[in-house]
């Protein structure tokens, strides 16, 4: 009889973690409904995250395969878990400000956050399209949910029939993918497929076409979940409908581990077709850029110019990816850590000002409020000041890594108009910096609960890492490169 | 006192964020006020070790301060200061004291977050003239833009956000192209240090072809140039002075613009000495074409910060000219009118700030014959208008001059006709200063509602002062100033000379110079 290792489990620790956590929170809020036990399921969720990051160390301790070489631990994998988890630890804390805020703290809230990581946590951690495919579904799901959290809503429920339906679409297209790649190389491994080369099946037949026709369906089932162009469509008006506090973690986790998987797949399986893909991740990067940030320019709502906002960015990451190589991969990894940071930290305060109902969601609602919340202004300015890429914050790095990266492949014209491009972004950033200090507000002041401490925390987390990236980022750059360097072994 | 000079410049460039942290800890407006006042008044002390143990005598980087910042990318803090900096960084400190003093009464809201915006436009500036790796150059080039949008946006005038989002947009659109030159130089050399780039680059290290060095050429110089502002990048300016508050306005004049002709000298000319030969022709035509343009739009401006602005862009065009006609005297004109703008334009604006806090207009119509209630105001109103247009004795002359004598004996082509045209522009510059203070100051007090203004206060006068006295010190003692740019600016210039006088203008950079303008000061 074969048993399992143990070290096989201590590789999965953070998921099996997670994984219990959310079941705990699921049995004791079934038997009775209150806020109070609500509550309770909020920080059992957070101490599951914390417990979860500890024991990454543990990951961290046993790098290697687990599981049939279904599962690997290495530096990417740790490097994405750590994104992963804290991004979820720090928006449950903001969920114990949104929640009550809004009358829905119910404890499945957090349960689904913790299977969404949980699924999220496998894909940035197989190397095995089927396992891959499963964590995908696991996180996407949970998320359809969240995103019809606010059920009374028809906004929220169409958002989430919306995401649903599309996203199934998606997913279907990945897995058509997944099965062309299965057929033209007779494994599911991905690091079996880089090792035989591609295009050869193990029947010695050349498979070229059918694994190009895999590419491009992988990458439209990729490129829906990290809203690049053209598969963008959805993104607004699902950003715009989700609860304020899920679109914030949407635009992070799920587009970071999906981001991650296409690292995997397309370096690695199929790093040696570099030269056909690569026009596909170069032209979706110009158009995801240019759509992205042109459809900001117009939006009144905040939640709708961040969905657009968060187009460009996945515009920024592409160009890294299309810079290829271990220049590329780091630079597609620091971004990752510096964008969560970053855009958690403004959806968190976006999500509290949206106040009872979302009521407060528009810019003009913005008018005054620096002057009022002299701290939360300036948190709110700085995310915003990382996000069009000032130096000394974390964002001005990630886009540097960037085009550092680009222009070191010889991508002189894409790199130019990302150049401009984050030049125009500065104007629809900057016009939230107006409203918050320069215009007076018209009208009675809107009305605001107080910041409660779960909020601060998040908040303060969220400054705290975009500074530290963007005033010493050699740390984390480290890391990020060493992930790179395992992730192309 | 070895440790200090290697940590001076860290002193300098920081201490106003100490200063931030303090004015947090505070309370009270008045007590912002002096706690702004007092870190502004300690970096400007701080700020005078550098011209006290500064060698003139060594052309290349003094101070210097080195550690590792982001390894995996060469990227270095690393700060020195040379004789283009070590005045531009006293000017900075100096003007920052003057811009808390004329900010006391006239800013009354926010008070907290207007000096903590100022101390940290403060650290920026310094930063720039300060920064030796091209990436922390970068760095605190950006960091200037923001306090100084805010600055312009929420303390600022009727259409303050037109102007404080125009201002922001145009100088990002330019520093990120500069962003791309600065990591094409990278990939190309492998390392931001700029004394390294630069001697790399002389004996031709790095292959550079002359299309690359000319479109890095370009790169470095629209974001400069949206900075000084040339014509045709100048739109932004105006808008910009106008909506600004006082002390915004002083700054913006006196420093930021200064970070463009800054950053030519260093960059443009230091690292790509072909490709500024072969673009010189046209920036001396835009120079010129702003030195004429600026001074007849400032002549018909109904608004006295519009006239003010559209001189700067007159003035600045003079700089420019200078640079790029590649003599050492004119090099030397062009740094010392870089001070004398900060400081005359910079008092100008001051003046017509002080007549805003009393009147709250700045159309020219409202005013005239206020010598008969303000004589004290006149007193200075003149003095710094005269400091302005260049009268012998004061610090203007000397810069004009020096960049006339620069520009007419340039080995460059139509050298002589650059240099009449510019000198016209000295004529315009009178023409439109005098009509102003003819129309302000002297006359008849026909409006009733300036008969009642009170003259300068106390504190006022101090600031005056201070800028007055500045300006007649710089006027007759220029040889000490610019004993101290002079081995800098002949190293600089030398590569453009011809062989032979190559050596020559190296070989004695202490006394050719100065006796000009001293000449011209005891006239």
């Amino acid at each position: 009889m074969n048993f399992v290792p143990t070290e096989f489990y201590l590789r999965i620790l953070p998921e099996i973690i997670l994984t219990v956590f959310a079941l705990v929170i699921m049995l004791i809020e079934g038997p009775a409904r209150g806020d109070r036990r609500a509550r309770v399921s909020g920080w059992i969720a957070l101490i599951g995250c914390l417990a979860a990051l500890a024991a990454i160390t543990v990951q961290a301790a046993h790098p290697g395969d687990a599981f049939s070489g279904m599962f690997r631990v290495d530096a990417f994998t740790v490097f994405l878990h750590v994104i992963l988890i804290a991004a979820t630890a720090v928006v449950i804390l903001v969920g114990m400000d949104y929640l009550p805020q809004q009358g829905l703290e119910r404890g499945e809230f957090y349960a689904l956050l913790l299977f969404a990581t949980v699924g999220m946590g496998f894909m940035v951690g197989s190397v095995e399209l089927i396992m891959i495919f499963i964590g995908l579904e696991i996180s996407s799901i949970a998320t359809y949910v969240l995103c019809g959290y606010r059920r009374h809503d028809a906004h929220s429920t169409e958002a989430s029939l919306k995401y649903f339906l599309l996203g199934s679409f998606a997913t279907a297209f990945f897995l058509y993918g997944i099965a062309l790649l299965y057929g033209a190389s007779g494994t599911t491994n991905l690091y079996t497929m880089a090792a035989q080369g591609l295009h050869i099946s193990p029947d010695g037949i050349n498979h070229g076409a059918l694994v190009l026709a895999a590419a491009g369906l992988i990458f439209i089932g990729l490129g829906f979940k990290i809203s690049a162009a053209p598969f963008q469509m959805w993104t607004p008006d699902v950003y715009e409908g989700a609860p304020a506090l899920v679109t914030g973690f949407m635009s992070a986790g799920p587009k970071a581990a999906a981001f991650a998987v296409a690292l995997r797949i397309f370096y690695v399986a199929l790093g040696g077709n570099a030269a056909a893909w690569f026009w596909v991740v170069w032209t979706a990067a110009l158009l995801s850029m240019c759509i992205g940030n042109l459809g900001a320019l117009y939006q009144k709502n905040l939640k709708r110019m961040l969905a657009y906002s968060s187009i460009a960015q996945a515009g920024y990451v592409l160009v890294a990816f299309a810079a290829l190589g271990r220049d590329g991969a780091s630079a597609v990894l620091f971004y990752l850590a510096a964008y969560v940071a970053m855009n958690i930290g403004a959806f968190a305060i976006i999500s509290h000002f949206a106040h009872r109902e979302e009521t407060y969601v528009e810019l003009k609602d913005y008018a005054g409020l620096g002057f009022r919340f002299p701290w939360m202004g300036f948190c709110l300015s700085i995310f915003l000041f990382s996000l069009i890429g000032v130096p000394m914050t974390g964002g001005f790095f990630g886009k540097l890594f960037v085009f550092q990266a680009a222009l070191n492949a010889h991508l002189v014209g894409l790199t130019i108009v990302a150049l401009l491009n984050s030049a125009l972004a500065a104007f629809y950033y900057l016009r939230v910096i107006v409203y918050l200090y320069m215009r007076p507000r018209e009208g009675q002041p809107i009305a605001c609960a107080n910041f409660t401490a779960p909020l601060w925390l998040a908040v303060a987390s969220c400054l705290g890492v975009t500074f530290w990236l963007g005033i010493f980022p050699s740390q984390v750059l480290d890391y990020a490169m060493k992930g790179a360097q395992q992730l192309l072994r | 006192m070895d440790f200090l000079n290697h940590t001076i410049l860290s002193w300098t460039a920081f201490l106003p964020l100490i200063g931030i942290v303090a004015l947090l800890l505070v309370r009270g407006d008045a007590a912002v006020r002096k706690v702004a006042l007092v870190f502004t008044a300690a970096t400007f002390l701080v700020s005078l070790h550098l011209p006290f143990h500064f060698d003139s005598a060594q052309g290349g980087f003094q101070f210097l301060q080195r550690h590792a910042w982001i390894p995996a990318f060469h990227i270095e803090y690393l700060f020195g200061a040379d004789g283009l900096s070590l005045w531009l960084a006293v000017l900075t400190t100096f003007l920052s004291v003057i811009g808390v003093l004329i900010s006391w009464k006239s800013v009354q809201k926010n008070v907290k977050a207007f000096f903590i915006l100022l101390l940290l436009l403060e650290t920026g500036m310094l930063g720039v003239f300060f920064s030796l790796d091209l990436f922390l150059f970068y760095t605190f080039w950006e960091v200037t833009l923001v306090p100084m949008a805010f600055l312009i946006g929420i303390w600022g005038h009727e259409r303050r956000l037109y102007a404080a989002v125009k201002f922001f947009l145009y100088t990002m659109a330019g520093s990120v192209l500069m962003l791309g030159c600065i990591l094409w130089l990278y990939n190309l050399t492998g390392t931001f240090d700029f004394t390294v780039i630069k001697s790399g680059l002389a004996a031709g290290a790095f292959g550079l072809s002359p299309t690359t060095e000319l479109w890095l050429f370009l790169g470095f110089f629209i974001a400069f140039a949206i900075k000084v502002p040339l014509f045709p990048f100048h739109t932004w300016l105006p808008d910009a002075h106008v909506e600004a508050p006082t002390a915004g306005s002083v700054l913006l004049a006196g420093v930021l613009l200064k970070m463009g002709p800054y950053g030519m000298l260093r960059f443009n000319l230091g690292l790509f000495p072909h490709a500024a030969q072969r673009c010189a022709p046209v920036i001396v035509v835009l120079g010129l074409i702003g030195i004429v343009y600026g001074a007849l739009v400032a002549f018909v401006q109904p608004n006295m910060k519009k006239l003010v602005a559209y001189s700067s862009v007159s003035h600045m065009g003079f700089i420019i000219v200078a640079v790029f006609t590649f003599t050492q005297i004119g090099t030397q004109g062009a740094v010392y009118q870089m001070l004398n703008h900060g400081v005359s334009t910079g008092g100008l604006f001051i003046l017509v700030g002080m007549l805003y806090e009393r009147r709250h207009t700045f159309e020219l119509s409202e005013y005239g014959g206020l010598a008969t209630v303000m004589p004290i105001y006149a007193a200075f109103f003149v003095l710094i208008v005269m400091s302005s247009v260049g009268l012998p004795l004061l610090n203007g002359f000397v810069g004009e001059f020096l960049i006339m004598v620069g520009t007419f004996t340039s080995a460059v082509a139509h050298a002589h006709v650059y240099a009449i045209i510019a000198a016209s522009g000295v004529i315009w510059g009178a023409l439109y200063l005098l009509h102003w203070t003819r129309n302000t100051i002297w006359g008849e007090l026909a409006n009733a509602k300036n008969k009642v203004l009170k003259d300068l206060d106390k504190r006022e006068i101090f600031v005056l002062s201070c800028i007055g006295i500045l300006a007649l010190f710089m006027g007759l003692a220029s040889p000490y100033f610019l004993n101290k740019t002079a081995a800098t600016t002949a190293a600089n210039v030398a590569v453009f000379q011809p062989a032979g006088t190559a050596a020559a203008a190296l070989r004695p950079p202490l006394h050719t110079t100065p006796q000009t303008p001293g000449a011209g000061g005891t006239q």
